[in-house]
């Protein structure tokens, strides 16, 4: 047979196995929900036919069929022969480890988003509330800075390897568009024209005073 | 009717043993799968290891629905159905009685595990994935425990010896009633429901991810264990207040107290998670407090049934008392090792294998050392009180110490100092929640030493020494904590996170504060009026400035009782309308449809209540659960202005008391299959107007015709309770009866408060749509939540209407007037057979001697004091119902306190560490290219997105 010929039987043999293992979580699905489902219609009818105490006996068997089941489910599982929920490989390939950073991170946001409540219920005062996000914003600014500069090297080696991919195939474009860590391009805050209130650059409405918002002129829909 | 026992033949109660040993070997199946998961980290092994613990969740299904097959079909070859059933009983009783007996209700205990288990796997899904595996195990560790436990000490499959019987025992009527019904399976569901967060703990101490991470996860499991810990406490108090008929509602009794420990540390925990989360702090402290809920969890089972300290719920003795220990403290040794592993984490250093092992080996040689140590302690020449506070001390001081002193030596080259301040200021609501910890924790230890206290005395003085905590040791010292714990709850309110502007405080402070005064003022100047006086006296429970000095405080317990309720409804009212206040100013208030608000306004709080960020909504949330426990505070506060009273009247005469008028129509009898009822029927009058019939009764059951059970009639109003208990009726002298009334006023506000608690719980516990969700799924998710904490509700609010109760002695009590009654609270009935009841509640003969003795002496004009010395002379100090003030006796009280005071100098140095590390000016130094100026830069842009996004 010619190569072609075995590409493809593997292949058909391949999607075979996906469809089969498709059907068994279909069947899966199907057993965890019909299972239960007709052991409680057998039991109700069982109940009303001959007496309270059948039904409990047909529930009893019922749920003695899904323990079966369950540990048949089980040792399948473990011995590789049934597949996975879909998708379950794919994220138990995105396990997270500890990250310190991002948790010193997490909580000056935290610390940050408290602050912003607290002041708006009034119990900080103005003074002491600048003087906080001040310093906040600070730390957060240094622990973001930190992150990208941990980063960077998988940042760049990642930018790389998706450039070259791109070439090879002959769609990405020809040069590099920066070389910088990180695109510090971004599009300015916007300005209120009533109230002259600082506002992120998608605003349509003026935040603090309700006001539309000009756009700009030549600006596109692009997400900065 | 024609059962299947035939298709089984004899094998049916083996076959329910067999079930509980094939469940132990698919949860050991199931655990071993379940480490290896962790071990080797496979998706594959992790999937294997949740169909294994569905497996086993389905086995112990299969056996719950066996036994109450055995139940409904009376198959009496089965010890446990023969005991606690009958022919007779109705199907709704067959049911409960599965719980009624001890086997049985350890397998409804198992039962409910396995229902949290299968609703934790199902709800981690694809979630949590390094912590899976771990909380799995641990969980199947505990089903490992109940299961051996039930194989081989306790079978409620087990068979009778003798064979088959004809018909059984049956349930005792105490337990025949609608409160039997729900109480322990509420109580158990808490109970069961602290297994879960612990086993997030243990997934977070074994994987070392010992952030925020394991908290998040575990929030709404604690929330909800924590809620059905109230509404079982709760439920509790019902039971008692409407079948066991003494009056009251909560006797602190060994079992009560061991229920309740556990929602002290899970609330105290609620709390510490959330310094945790924000700040990092108090790591080692989370898990302690999380370990130490479900160790009472257990601790309490243990106590209710190895009959250590005798109660009211007696009838669940046994002798597995040995396997509970066993596994407690294997529990404490498994966690301490653990916490021990990992201590570099848990104080924030970077971990090294040396670093661990010298923790483990430190903590454990220690232990070990203490041995030999604390029996050298022991034999020193000291009191015994003294040696045996100082062996506990030592002990557990010594191993906290040991790890210091290590981590210190082996962390002295590194900086491991913080870099800046732990907290801001001590206005601050991170420094409130270490209060609310430390009042709360205060509260359990002086509950527990009490609570043991009987052993402890026995222990320390022998038994001639031992003595009984009964309920006026209680009432006296728990009120002034109480009232602390009231207190501290308003003032907590008051502070905002990171720290409050003294200015704002004072602002805050204004409201509050004049509500208080004017309460207080209102309930001084008019108090007495209205039938709620400021100032009740009672009498002091010790001789010497002790006891008077706790006299004078319980005295102004009411008003005080009273303002601080007052205070904390308006500190809560005005952070409500902070709230809508910074939502008018923002704007966002407009988001609710205005109809909401026309429609009577409290569609438009809750749809407000709803659309907070789940930071929010749990904070107000929380508010409300405050709420409830104002409004149960109310009720307990009118424990002050109880009536008790007894008549005797014929048909026709009436019996007043305050603003009542009760006149006693007649009497009447009816029968129905298994028993015969008597009732006397009083009609009551309020003021001229008719309000109601009551109707107590006296039920005789066919079984056991000697101990008739007394049925209480309680008129239930927002103000009063009238209830009504008859002792006798004659009918050879013209029906007389004989009556004890009780005034109860505000206990419905208990009841009250406990539905305030579940709405403010629900709302915390309501979940947030996740992205990608549909708004539909997330309201029905919202709905069924709701739906069932409502139905709970509604089970609380209905009114039994027909309910049984047995005293364990028939016949009445007289009390002819104050000075009898004061004596006979303090003092307990010696006939052996009551577990725990004061004189004036026991009807036995030989309390009606005692009584008759004791007002003998009163007419002879002897002194209270010389009365309860000579009744103590002659039964030894067991006879007093609260421990004497003296000598080695006094650690009860003095043990407690000088902890508490221990404690807040602790706190108040671990503030001063946390207000004083590092320099105040500084976060870490930047690495990055951009100076620290003040100009906006990228990541401000990036920050403020970021910002708007966390939803948390």
């Amino acid at each position: 047979m010619t190569e072609r010929g075995v590409q493809r039987r593997a292949a058909r043999v391949a999607e075979r196995a996906l469809d089969a293992d498709e059907s068994e979580r279909s069947l899966g699905r199907a057993i965890a929900i019909g299972l239960p489902l007709t052991g409680v219609a057998t039991a109700v009818v069982v109940g009303i036919v001959a007496s309270f105490g059948t039904a409990l006996l047909v529930l009893a068997a019922s749920a003695l069929i899904g323990t079966i089941a369950l540990l048949w489910a089980s040792v399948r599982t473990l011995s590789g022969d049934a597949p996975l929920p879909s998708g379950f490989e794919a994220i138990a390939r995105q396990r997270h480890a500890v990250d310190p950073l991002g948790e010193r991170k997490r909580r000056v946001l935290r610390a940050l988003k408290d602050l912003e409540g607290e002041h708006a219920i009034g119990k900080i005062d103005d003074a002491d509330y600048a003087a906080f996000v001040t310093r906040y914003r600070a730390e957060a600014k240094a622990v973001m800075r930190e992150m990208d500069l941990d980063v960077a090297p998988s940042r760049d080696e990642a930018e790389r390897i998706a450039r070259e991919f791109l070439q090879r195939k002959g769609l990405g474009p020809a040069k590099s568009a920066d070389a910088a860590p990180r695109s510090p391009v971004e599009p300015a805050r916007r300005a209120c024209g009533a109230c002259k209130a600082s506002n992120e650059p998608d605003a349509v409405f003026c935040k603090a005073c309700g006001a539309a918002i000009a756009k700009e002129h030549g600006e596109t829909d692009a997400a900065p | 009717m024609p059962s299947l026992l035939h298709v089984f033949g004899n094998t049916f109660p083996a076959f329910g043993a067999s079930l509980l040993l094939g469940a132990m070997v698919v949860a050991s199946y199931t655990f071993a799968v379940a480490l290896k998961a962790g071990a080797d980290g496979r998706p594959r092994t992790l999937q294997a290891a949740r169909f294994g613990a569905y497996g086993t969740v389905a086995l112990i299904g299969v056996a719950v629905l066996c036994l109450a097959y055995a139940f409904v079909t009376h198959d009496f070859r089965i010890r446990y159905v023969a005991h606690y059933s009958d022919r007779s009983m109705p199907l709704e009783y067959l049911i409960t009685a599965l719980w009624g007996g001890q086997d049985g209700s350890l397998l409804w205990w198992l039962f409910l595990l396995s229902a949290y288990i299968g609703a934790c796997v199902l709800w981690l899904g694809k979630r949590y994935l390094e912590l899976q595996p771990y909380i799995i195990a641990t969980l199947m560790a505990v089903v490992l425990f109940f299961c051996v436990l039930m194989a081989f000490a306790a079978n409620p499959f087990a068979t009778n010896v003798a064979g088959p019987r004809a018909d059984g025992e049956g349930l005792n009527p105490l337990l025949q009633n609608y409160w039997m019904v729900i109480h322990p399976p509420c109580l158990y569901t808490g109970f069961v429901g602290c297994s879960v967060p612990f086993a997030f703990a243990v997934g977070a101490l074994v994987t070392g991810r010992l952030d925020h991470e394991w908290i998040v996860a575990s929030r709404k499991w604690t929330l909800f264990a924590w809620m059905f810990l109230g509404i079982g406490n709760t439920l509790g108090m019902l039971w008692a207040y409407e079948e066991l008929g003494w009056g009251g509602y909560w006797g602190w009794d060994p079992v009560e107290n061991a229920a309740f420990m556990p929602f002290l540390t899970a609330s105290a925990y609620v709390h510490s998670v959330m310094i945790q989360e924000r700040r990092g702090l108090l790591k080692v402290w989370n898990v302690f407090l999380i370990g130490l809920t479900f160790f009472l969890t257990i601790f309490g089972t243990f106590l209710t049934r190895s009959g250590m300290i005798s109660s009211v719920h007696s009838f669940a003795q046994s002798s597995i008392g040995g396997y509970f220990v066993a596994f407690l403290l294997i529990l404490v040794a498994f966690t301490a090792t653990l916490v021990m592993w990992r201590w570099p984490e848990l104080r924030d250093v970077t971990p090294s294998l040396r670093l661990r092992k010298a923790a483990l080996a430190a903590g454990w040689l220690v232990i070990a050392a203490c041995g030999p140590g604390l029996v050298f302690v022991w034999r020193l020449g000291l009191p015994v009180g003294w040696r045996v506070t100082l062996i506990a001390a030592i002990a557990g001081a010594a191993v906290f110490v040991a790890l210091e002193i290590v981590f210190r030596r082996m962390t002295s080259g590194l900086d491991v100092r913080p870099r800046r301040p732990q907290i801001e200021s001590v206005f601050s609501r991170e420094f409130t929640f270490l209060l609310n910890n430390w009042i709360l924790c205060s509260l359990l230890f002086f509950i527990l030493m009490a609570t043991t206290f009987p052993l402890i005395s026995e222990a320390l003085a022998g038994k001639e020494g031992k003595v009984t905590v009964g309920p006026p040791f209680y009432k006296a010292w728990v009120q002034p904590l109480g009232l602390v714990l009231l207190l501290l709850m308003g003032i907590g309110t008051l502070f905002g996170w990171k720290k409050t502007s003294p200015e704002a405080l004072r602002r805050a402070c204004y409201a509050p504060l004049a509500a208080t005064c004017v309460g207080a003022g209102l309930h001084l100047v008019l108090g007495r009026a209205v039938g709620f006086p400021a100032i009740v006296w009672s009498d002091a429970i010790y001789p010497g400035a002790l006891g008077a000095a706790l006299r004078v405080f319980n005295a102004c317990t009411p008003l005080m009782g009273v303002s601080l309720c007052v205070f904390n409804a308006a500190v809560i009212v005005q952070e409500f309308a902070l709230l809508f206040r910074a939502r008018a100013q923002s704007g966002a208030l407009r988001s609710t449809p205005a109809v909401l608000w026309w429609a009577g306004g409290v569609p438009g709080f809750v749809h407000t209540l709803f659309s907070l960020s789940p930071a929010s909504r749990r904070r107000y949330g929380g508010y409300i659960v405050h709420l409830g426990i104002v409004l149960m505070f109310i009720g307990f506060t009118g424990q002050s202005w109880n009536v008790d009273r007894e008549a005797s009247l014929f048909p026709g005469e009436s019996y007043a008391v305050g603003d009542y008028n009760l006149r006693y129509a007649g009497a009447r009898m009816e029968v129905d299959n298994n028993k015969r009822m008597v009732f006397a029927d009083v009609d009551v009058f309020k003021s001229g107007h008719y309000v109601e019939r009551l109707s107590p009764a006296k039920f005789i059951y066919k079984k056991q015709p000697d101990s008739p059970t007394t049925e209480v009639a309680i008129g239930h109003h927002l103000r009063d309770d009238v209830y009504l208990i008859v002792g006798t009726v004659n009918p050879s002298n013209r029906n007389i009866a004989a009556f004890q009334i009780h005034i109860n006023p505000l206990v419905t506000w208990i009841w009250l408060g406990c539905l305030v608690l579940i709405a403010g719980s629900s709302i915390c516990m309501w979940p947030q749509l996740e992205l990608g969700e549909s708004r539909v799924w997330g309201g029905a998710r919202g709905v069924a939540a709701t739906a069932a904490s409502v139905l709970l509700g509604i089970m609380l609010a209905a009114t039994p209407a027909a309910r049984a109760q047995t005293m364990p002695h028939t016949g009445t009590v007289h009390i002819e007037n104050d000075a009898e009654r004061s004596l006979f609270s303090s003092l307990r009935c010696m006939c052996g057979s009551c577990p725990r009841d004061l004189l004036s509640t026991c009807p036995c003969e030989t309390a009606d001697e005692a009584r008759e003795n004791i007002r003998v002496k009163l007419r002879a004009g002897e002194t209270r004091d010389r009365i309860i010395a000579e009744y103590a002379d002659e039964y030894g100090a067991e006879a007093l119902a609260v421990p004497p003030n003296r000598g080695v006796l006094r650690a009860i009280w003095l043990v407690p306190m000088v902890t508490i005071a221990l404690g807040a100098l602790g706190l108040a140095r671990l503030v001063r560490r946390w207000r004083g590390g590092g320099s105040p000016s500084g976060s870490s130094a930047p690495r990055g290219r951009n100076p620290e100026g003040t100009g906006k830069d990228v990541y401000d842009a990036q920050l403020d997105e970021e910002l708007k996004d966390l939803d948390d």
